[in-house]
């Protein structure tokens, strides 16, 4: 059990599993994500196409690979962190016992030795520490004084603050996974839901209230690229209106714990739909018209078509061919592949050469809005994890805890000054600060010497 | 003076920068090296005021954005963020010789924004997805982020050939720092990127979830920016835990800004997802 705790507390492991992290994730990229096996088998071939999706590279983040990785890092984490943060609370709290010392273990040291000097000096020392460092401890003993400042000794701690804080983007998406949801409507304009689609399955949602879509509009800059997606909703608590609230991407909307999100838009045909179809031999035009859902007859008992798909803007080769919808024909003798009827082309399906051209007369369009919702219970965590990320940093990085040693020792009529000090990180830089410290304060004590 | 003839001249400083300190090294003459950094310090200030210039002329063609918005915009800014991270640098450190292997990227960047056909350079008004708060946040948290990163790998290659080299001498060599500080600067850079990148992603991340609802939805730029977080990641445990250093840590430094490129290029030329606003 020890062996395996030292194990999974030691830094190796820690760095393989970033590594592997690492190079799962850059598989995850190149690899297309959650697509259908036919297109897995058409990109790679059906055998390793096969392959990638049992290794899980088809579906690389929920793998049960890449998510062990995740928990082993988190289990490296805790492991890790508790068992070093005793000893590093120690050093946070220890204060060394102040006696005479020589300090040669010590990274940054000088001494210089004063005839005499004022009775003050004591308090000046004092002061001084407390403006560069922090009020010093003081401890006078037979044969000199020795002051013991230290700064920042809690920036130990910052290292546990950046590891705490991993951990809680772990909790808060697992609590979001577990306990949260993500699914999809659409609203037509006019209409009224009750539940969503959830993501990933086939089930609804159902909400407990209902939500209305009033208005969905787009509005364009002059350039021709969208400017603003807005959604006008209505919550509806039993048929009676709650709230009204617009939705624009960047600006969701919350309704009882779940928010609402723009995602996208589109548009269906209306209730009705005009044909006119000209039978080509004869020239005769016959007008049809209908419920686009429902099967229409053909004339002269040739068959029957339905409307199977409808574009508000068809794109051809880079090319915008305006609204059209793709007819299939169920003819007696077999059916044919079908085929786009265009409005603002009437004449194109002549070219089809079937037994009547087909020419969309009119029809009524229907704007929906395709609105995210999800609630995601962990995602507060998530934040607090982000935040305690920001403020741990800045501390582990740039802050350090810093130790100082001033010992004056009397021998004769002369006083011995050694500086000393320490810091856990960022010794060059500290060092440098030091060298400073001693200029100025060795010369202070020279004019104290003077003086005298 | 516009801002598209502005950020057309600050290419040509960042290029003349990139001499200057190639002389200063070759001629080792102090004089070059004064004027190297202060045509640094003008090319900083010309790249700022034309990227202010095309802030105003946002707002004049009824826009109104802050010049972040799309791949030549953020290739300028990466720019300014280079020559600010290198001046401070040279500044606090009292070292010239490492403005040959920063200010060549900030050249790189403005030369990509101004020659490459398959930029677009015009002022685009904001698509519904950009419009927020977080846009300004994110991007300046990340393109500095990027640009310490920059600056570590120019210090890393610089150790990579120079760091095991005797002290002293009177060669073209003698202005370049030793190995030690070499290291230590490059590691300041990479802790400075790393704490901003973090912030980056972090920005994103918030922005993402008032956007689109999710936070993390692995889209190929968000997994491509964990990676660069996890190999510098890497980087640090090793060098605080393993006591990793030198060639190890400067090569690991080099991996990491590759994987930086190809966060901000290759994920938008060669994978497709969310950030395909910055391709263009």
């Amino acid at each position: 059990m020890n062996k395996l705790l030292n194990f999974l507390s030691s830094v190796k492991v820690t760095v393989v599993l970033l590594t592997v992290l690492a190079a799962l994730s850059i598989v995850g990229t190149v690899i297309p994500q959650q697509e259908s096996p036919a297109t897995y088998a058409r990109l790679y071939g059906e055998s390793t196409a096969r392959l990638f999706h049992n290794l899980g590279f088809t579906h690389m983040y929920a793998s049960t690979w890449f998510v062990s990785m995740l928990f082993l890092l988190g289990v490296n984490l805790v492991v890790c962190s508790s068992r070093r943060i005793p000893k590093t609370w120690k050093f946070v709290k220890a204060v060394p016992t102040l006696k005479l010392r020589d300090y040669t273990q010590m990274p940054f040291r000088r001494e210089r030795t004063y005839k005499n000097l004022e009775d003050n000096w004591k308090d000046n020392v004092t002061r001084i520490l407390s403006g560069r460092f922090s009020k010093p401890l003081k401890n006078e003993l037979e044969d000199g004084t020795v002051f013991f400042c230290q700064k920042a000794p809690w920036s130990r701690m910052g290292v546990y603050v950046v590891h705490g804080s991993v951990l809680f983007l772990f909790i808060g998406a697992i609590v979001g996974a577990v306990y949260g949801f993500k699914g999809n409507v659409n609203i037509l304009e006019g209409e009224t839901v009750d539940s969503i689609q959830l993501r990933g399955s086939r089930s609804q949602y159902p909400l407990g209230f209902q939500i209305r879509c009033d208005d969905f509009t787009v509005e364009f800059y002059e350039t021709g690229a969208p400017k603003e997606f807005r959604s006008d909703l209505t919550f509806l608590n039993d048929g009676k209106e709650v709230m009204k609230s617009a939705v624009r991407v960047n600006d969701p909307v919350s309704f009882r714990g779940i928010t609402f999100y723009q995602s996208t838009y589109g548009s269906t045909l209306g209730d009705e739909i005009t044909f006119d179809l000209v039978n080509n031999a004869s020239g005769e035009v016959y007008t049809i018209s209908g419920p686009p859902n429902k099967e229409f007859e053909m004339p002269d008992g040739k068959g029957k078509f339905r409307i199977i798909d409808f574009q508000s803007n068809l794109m051809s080769g880079g090319m915008s061919f305006g609204p059209g919808v793709m007819v299939h024909l169920m003819r007696i003798e077999g059916h044919g592949p079908p085929f786009w009827v265009v409005r603002d082309f009437p004449e194109l399906d002549k070219r089809r050469k079937g037994d009547f051209t087909f020419i969309l007369k009119s029809f009524k369009e229907t704007h929906y809005t395709g609105l995210q919702a999800n609630r995601d219970p962990g995602v507060w965590l998530v934040y607090l994890g982000f935040v305690a990320m920001l403020i741990g940093f800045p501390i582990t990085f740039f802050l350090s805890h810093q130790s100082v040693w001033v010992q004056m020792t009397r021998s004769g009529n002369k006083m011995k000054l050694i500086v000393a000090g320490t810091a856990h990180r960022n010794r060059q830089a500290f060092i440098k600060r030091m060298e400073r410290f001693w200029e100025d304060f060795s010369l202070e004590l020279e004019g104290e010497e003077r003086r005298s | 003076m516009t801002s598209s003839l502005a950020l057309s001249l600050v290419t040509f400083v960042y290029l003349g920068c990139s001499v200057l300190y190639l002389f200063y090294l070759v001629f080792k003459s102090d004089i070059v090296g004064k004027l190297a950094t202060w045509a640094s310090i003008a090319g900083l200030a010309l790249n700022t005021y034309g990227l202010v210039k095309r802030w105003v002329e946002s707002y004049q063609m009824g826009m109104g954005h802050a010049p972040l918005s799309n791949l030549y915009e953020s290739l300028v800014f990466f720019a300014w963020a280079i020559m600010l991270l290198y001046l401070l640098m040279e500044w606090k450190y009292q070292q010239r010789s490492i403005g040959l292997f920063a200010t060549p990227f900030a050249f790189f960047a403005m030369a990509y924004a101004s020659f490459s056909t398959s930029v677009d350079s015009k002022i685009q008004p904001l698509i519904p997805a950009l419009k927020s708060n977080w846009l300004i946040a994110h991007v300046v948290t990340c393109f500095l982020g990027y640009a310490g990163f920059a600056v570590a790998c120019g210090l890393s290659i610089m150790y990579l050939i120079w760091g095991k080299r005797r002290r002293g001498g009177k060669g073209p060599l003698s202005f370049i720092p030793d190995g030690a500080t070499l290291e230590e600067i490059s590691y300041k850079m990479i802790l400075i990127g790393f704490l901003l990148l973090s912030a980056g992603i972090i920005t994103g991340s918030v922005w993402a979830h008032s956007a689109w609802g999710t936070y993390w939805s692995w889209d190929p730029k968000e997994t491509w920016s964990l990676i660069t977080w996890l190999v510098y990641a890497t980087l640090l445990h090793v060098r605080f835990m393993k006591g990793w250093s030198g060639n190890q840590v400067a090569l690991l430094s080099v991996v990491g800004f590759v994987c930086v490129l190809f966060t901000y290029f290759g994920v938008n030329f060669l994978l497709s997802g969310l950030h395909s606003y910055a391709t263009g």
